[in-house]
């Protein structure tokens, strides 16, 4: 049994210690997923505190065999849908980033990151699940319900866009 | 910088650690409140698969066929030497009595779309998997009891060797479970008790025929040859009640696009 | 709580069954009216998780019911339109099967099942086979293992079929009870049987909702367009290809009462009348739509 199951057993138990670990655990990472998935910073941590709230609701139906990180993303992509449905996503402009704690990151990305945040939304998913969730390419597929080769292909699809762009951008750069 | 670590880097989103405490503090809340849910249990489950899945005709049969499988041979054995010792005669008895135990399985297995069950028993907790394992597991327990009662029986009252005798009766069993399965699968009226009897009656009339007409039939139940058929049926009858575990499962019939 | 149906389909070799349903349904009753054919059993069956959808999406409180899984089926209560029970079955053995397979323990499966058998007066029959009993029994034993695991969902296909006005009426009344916290999802072609309790109604055609809202919203939109007349019977047959006739009433004097619904008065001597849910199905399945499927 592998750490996040023994976890889970613990919760279930009632082990409110387990349940503290295990959000110190994902916490980020689920932050990290939702804040490309929804229109802001406020909305991704909404987005994440519900996310662990379903979990906990919803813990009976997980099946112990080693697969929560997939579980608990797959949680995550539906409660992402519904805050996308509910706002509309706001532009990366200038005066919205200079409102933005992470505004010096922002600045200095500010192309790369609107490039990011607009590529097709499937390729988005498994680029954020890749590298944010650092998810093997069979999670991903599991997350997503796709197949494996369908995860491998649109994120070699997503990252030639964004190397093509990213390469161009540094050669103006220079 | 390289683009993978662009990525890593731009994907980097500090949490703030007092969004942290209170996500902690109300999923605590949660779970707390989701614990008064009352608690689901399997243990009862297996008890009533015993008491209630097998219709009480069904385990009368099961218990007369016990007592015959025991008490049959010994009574041939004393008033009908003869006949007990000679292979040509216990071999298509055992047989067709592994055929009616292999119908009567069967027909236990298709009860849920005979009766109009099935879909009640989709949606339950209890997933249908384990629901037709709890099922395999009685005839299991059953077929074992049964055809080891058989095995020691007639070796007793005959000069039969043991690989024998269980081969007189695991081909005759698993060709009689592969069809059965595969005409109650792909015609809903292949579960009806009387297309499962008169399928049972047809496949030991052949086995007669087969012992009549080709004796030597008996050697190829204890050589190799017989030990890789019976493997070879035992894996379609596995791949049989997949097929069956995956109708029980869900409502989408044969001709559907996706 | 709320289970959302997101632009669900179905479809099978021949036919489209379900087409791009989209229904968010929160607790309290919801009634899901529509023809024979409509693709209501369609739908229920992709709701309750036993009939995989061929595209769109359920969720349960925001989360996949697939992804869900048993976790769902726990919170489920089921009857589905064809009853069936093996022919051995008590009352009693059946509810206990049931409540074995609800994953219930032996102390609480008792415990619900005395208290069902109370709640839907079936104490006198609980030890009788089940195919000895009346088509009306029979269903209030299917609720019965419905309720058995005191479901947060209720789903129920043609839970009236077979039961005389009585046994209707009693039905109703512990619908209306049960749904107070929960969501129940009642589909029917009988609009009577649940436009007094049905907060919602979705009506469905053609594997298409057609008409969604509350029973009085929906009541609403057939103001103007119910009429109620009195002709002479030898007149009838001219008017009955131009209105769609909700019901024909012959009087003593070879005169008949005919309510219709209509855009304007196509009688001389209408008046309008006070709509109900009824009407408004009259007006959205035509009358030869219904004649197919009765086989007139």
């Amino acid at each position: 049994m592998n750490r996040d199951d023994a976890l889970v057993r613990r919760i279930r138990a009632g082990d409110s210690a387990a349940l503290d670990e295990l959000i110190a655990c994902y916490y980020p990472r689920i932050l990290r997923f939702c804040y490309w998935h929804v229109a802001n910073r406020n909305d991704a941590e909404d987005a994440t505190q519900d996310t662990f709230l379903k979990l906990i609701l919803h813990l009976d139906s997980y099946e112990q065999r080693g697969k929560f990180s997939s579980f608990l993303y797959k949680i995550a992509s539906n409660v992402c849908v519904d805050y996308f449905r509910r706002s509309r996503p706001e532009p990366a402009n200038p005066e919205a980033a200079r409102n933005s704690p992470d505004i010096d990151k922002i600045e200095s990305n500010d192309s790369f990151a609107w490039r990011l945040r607009n590529l097709p939304e499937e390729q988005k998913s498994v680029v954020i699940l890749r590298f944010a969730g650092e998810l093997k390419i069979r999670e991903i597929a599991e997350v997503m319900d796709i197949p494996i080769r369908t995860a491998q292909s649109r994120l070699r699809a997503a990252l030639r866009r964004l190397k093509l762009e990213y390469l161009n951008e540094d050669r103006s750069e220079k | 910088m390289s683009l993978n670590r662009a990525l890593r880097e731009e994907c980097r989103v500090p949490p703030n650690p007092e969004r942290i405490e209170e996500t902690m503090r109300i999923a605590r809340m949660a779970m707390q409140r989701s614990g008064k849910r009352a608690p689901r249990s399997y243990s009862y489950f297996i008890i009533i698969q015993l008491k209630r899945a097998m219709p009480a005709s069904w385990i009368l049969q099961t218990l007369l066929v016990l007592a015959s499988a025991v008490f049959g041979p010994l009574f041939i054995a004393v008033h009908y030497p003869a006949v007990a010792n000679d292979p040509r005669f216990v071999a298509p008895l055992v047989g067709c009595l592994s055929i009616y135990i292999a119908m009567s399985g069967v027909y236990l297995m298709m009860r849920s779309f005979r009766c109009n069950m099935s879909e009640i028993e989709m949606s339950t907790m209890v997933s249908t998997r384990r629901q037709l394992l709890a099922k395999l597991a009685i005839l299991g327990m059953r077929d074992i009891a049964i055809f080891g009662a058989v095995i020691v029986a007639v070796k007793q009252t005959s000069q039969m060797r043991v690989a024998t005798i269980a081969g007189c009766i695991m081909m005759p069993f698993l060709l009689a479970n592969c069809i059965g399965l595969t005409l109650g699968h792909n015609a809903p009226s292949g579960s009806h008790p009387m297309r499962i009897a008169t399928l049972g009656i047809a496949l030991g009339l052949a086995l007669l025929l087969a012992y009549s007409f080709a004796p030597n039939i008996l050697n190829l139940f204890s050589s190799r040859a017989g030990g890789a058929i019976c493997a070879a049926l035992l894996l379609l009858c596995v791949i049989r009640i997949g097929k069956l575990n995956a109708k029980l499962s869900s409502m989408n019939p044969v001709a559907e696009v996706d | 709580m709320a289970l959302e149906l997101i632009d669900v389909s179905k479809r099978y070799r021949d036919k489209v069954a379900v087409d791009r349903v989209c229904l968010n349904i929160d607790s309290g009753i919801w009634g899901l009216l529509g023809a024979n054919g409509a693709g209501k059993t369609t739908l229920i069956r992709m709701a309750v998780g036993i009939l995989k959808p061929s595209s769109g999406r359920i969720r349960y409180d925001g989360i996949d019911i697939s992804t869900l899984g048993s976790a769902y089926r726990n919170l489920l209560g089921y009857l589905p339109q064809t009853f069936g029970f093996y022919p051995e079955f008590t009352v009693r053995a059946y509810l206990e099967y049931m409540s074995a397979l609800k994953g219930l323990s032996r102390t609480a499966a008792k415990g619900k099942i005395e208290a069902l058998l109370h709640e839907l007066q079936l104490e006198e029959v609980q030890g009788r086979h089940i195919r000895k009993l009346s088509g009306g029994v029979k269903r209030r034993v299917g609720m019965a293992q419905a309720l058995l695991n005191d479901p947060d969902i209720l789903i129920l296909d043609e839970p009236t079929s077979g039961l005389d006005p009585g046994e209707r009426i009693r039905l109703r009344q512990i619908l209306a009870e049960f749904a107070r916290h929960r969501i129940v999802l009642i589909s029917t072609h009988i609009v009577s049987d649940i436009e007094s309790i049905a907060n919602q109604n979705a009506i469905m055609k053609d594997g298409r909702i057609v008409a969604l809202g509350t029973t009085s919203a929906l009541i609403e939109k057939m103001d103007g367009k119910v009429w109620q007349a009195t002709c002479p019977i030898d007149q009838m047959a001219k008017y009955k290809s131009r209105v769609r006739i909700v019901n024909l009433h012959a009087k003593d004097d070879s005169t008949t009462a005919v309510r219709y619904v209509c855009s304007e008065a196509a009688i001389p001597g209408s008046s309008r009348v006070q709509p109900t849910l009824e009407d408004l199905y009259f007006w959205l399945f035509r009358e030869e739509d219904r004649a197919e499927e009765n086989g007139i």
